[in-house]
């Protein structure tokens, strides 16, 4: 980008005017401060002698959040076995997880049974965690993928809503921003910090800025292979280069079907997958079991239950 | 100074307060909040202002000052997009490119930022640069070329989308 370039992109990029009526509102602010009545002389004659109070308050004041700031970053937590962590004395249950090193990552874990859970970050191995932001009692971290050590990238879904919360710089910030529904189902699949995807109803989303804004690439219609039978809400999507991409759909009564693209989600192809035979799929069910784990374009593993009686399947709600 | 001459101080320069705003915070009401507060602050601190010619350089500081306040102040920035129901026509490659710049620029510390936004989108002259961020001429120059060569390597990157 030149020189000249730049004020063109700039111009291109942000050019903006103020709302309507911008102006206006304005000037009545600054004509409520006008007419905003002034402290009188005499209320101003006894302040000084609040100051040697006031002084000491702002000191305790200064302690106690020193003291807060000390306590809130010193919680920590110690490895005690697979799957699980505790602090002293207290099981901590781990969500997931999401490492860059054998030193580094991101888990999603309660401190006690029925906390809220929170986001906690370790550059030890786990040796000590530091506890970066808390969710919601009744939220989930349904997506965890962390791409070295300053960007992690969350789904966290609440009883209604999901949302994308992003950190881009190690957790001492993050972003949280609206996914394309307000469904509190959503399956997504970061490919980098900023290029990433979601499938919601069918539709597929694609994101470059890390999701603060979505762009539609591909509705769910008979043209790219779906009959209207797939379970929208258990899908999972999983890109595993710029261009090629699966996406499963669990059917109501069916077995569940695999999509696949190979032009970065904007048209999809039905996927061939050779069912073990003799399955009852009028009183059973099945359905891909888990997200799938992709190495490439090519391999991959794609988990499958089937269970022949009424029995519930096993829950989906985190998928 | 009264109300009626603050005003017509302020008034040739709420545009480009806004959009110096609006390129700094990518909000439009965040924006319009954020120059409202500004004026009212000048408004408190006239009296701090020496020369009337100097009140665009020094507005424009306390506009950038308050914008810093609002990105500190966001700890969670939530992201307001359309109802599952409107259907979001796929983006053309202008407005591609200038998503990217959008998302680059956001990266950026607030005050490279704000050095290529006086610069590259309020086109102000390096001198002006300078006033409104009271620092040499030479200075801005040179800070300017840095910010701009560290958002080329950012937008130069390798993409991953074809």
């Amino acid at each position: 980008m030149t020189e000249e370039d730049a004020f063109a992109a700039f111009h291109s990029a942000l050019d903006t005017e103020p709302p309507p009526g911008a102006w206006e509102r304005l000037r009545a602010a600054l004509a409520e401060e006008v007419a905003r009545p002034r402290r009188r002389p005499q209320q101003l004659a006894w302040q000084p002698a609040l100051r040697p109070l006031a002084a000491a308050a702002a000191a305790l004041l200064i302690v106690a959040v020193a003291a807060a700031a000390f306590l809130w970053h010193s919680t920590t937590v110690s490895p005690a076995g697979s799957g699980h962590v505790t602090v002293p004395n207290r099981p901590v249950a781990v969500y997931s997880s999401a490492f860059v090193s054998a030193s580094t990552g991101w888990v999603v874990a309660a401190p006690a049974p029925g906390s809220d859970p929170a986001v906690y970050f370790t550059r030890d191995g786990g040796g000590h965690w530091t506890r970066q932001v808390s969710m919601g009692k009744d939220e989930v971290a349904t997506y965890t993928r962390a791409f070295d050590d300053r960007h992690l990238v969350l789904v966290v879904a609440g009883p209604n809503q999901a949302r994308l919360v992003v950190t881009e710089d190690g957790g001492a910030h993050f972003r949280l921003s609206d996914l394309p529904s307000v469904a509190p189902h959503s399956a997504v699949s970061f490919l980098t910090p900023a290029r990433g995807w979601t499938v919601i109803s069918g539709d597929v989303y694609a994101t470059n800025d890390g999701g603060v804004s979505w762009r539609q690439v591909s509705t769910a219609g008979v043209a790219n292979g779906f009959d209207g039978q797939e379970e929208a809400n258990s899908s999972w999507i999983e890109f595993v280069d710029a261009t090629t991409g699966f996406l499963g759909m669990n059917v109501f009564q069916g077995l569940p079907r695999l999509h696949v693209t190979h032009d970065g989600g904007q048209t999809w192809t039905a996927a061939s997958i050779a069912y073990p035979p003799g399955l009852d799929l009028v009183g059973g069910r099945a359905g891909f079991g888990a997200p799938a784990g992709f190495v490439d374009s090519r391999q991959g593993t794609l988990p499958f239950y089937y269970l022949p009686s009424q029995s519930e399947p096993p829950s989906r709600a985190r998928w | 100074v009264d109300l009626v001459a603050f005003e017509e101080l302020l008034r040739p320069e709420y545009r480009t307060a806004y959009r110096l705003a609006y390129a700094m915070l990518h909000n439009s009401s965040e924006a319009e909040d954020a120059v409202q507060e500004a004026a009212l602050r000048a408004w408190r601190r006239i009296g701090n202002l020496h020369e009337e010619r100097e009140f665009r350089h020094w507005f424009l500081a306390i506009v950038a000052n308050q914008c810093r306040t609002v990105t500190r102040g966001r700890w969670w920035s939530v992201v307001r997009l359309p109802a599952p129901g409107d259907r979001m026509p796929a983006a053309s490659p202008d407005q591609t490119a200038a998503m990217h710049l959008r998302s680059e620029l956001r990266l950026l510390s607030h005050d490279q930022r704000l050095l290529l936004v006086l610069r590259y989108y309020l086109d102000l002259p390096f001198e002006e640069v300078a006033m409104t961020l009271g620092i040499s001429v030479k200075a801005a120059r040179s800070r300017t070329d840095r910010a701009l060569a560290r958002l080329r390597v950012r937008m130069n990157r390798p993409e991953v989308l074809a």
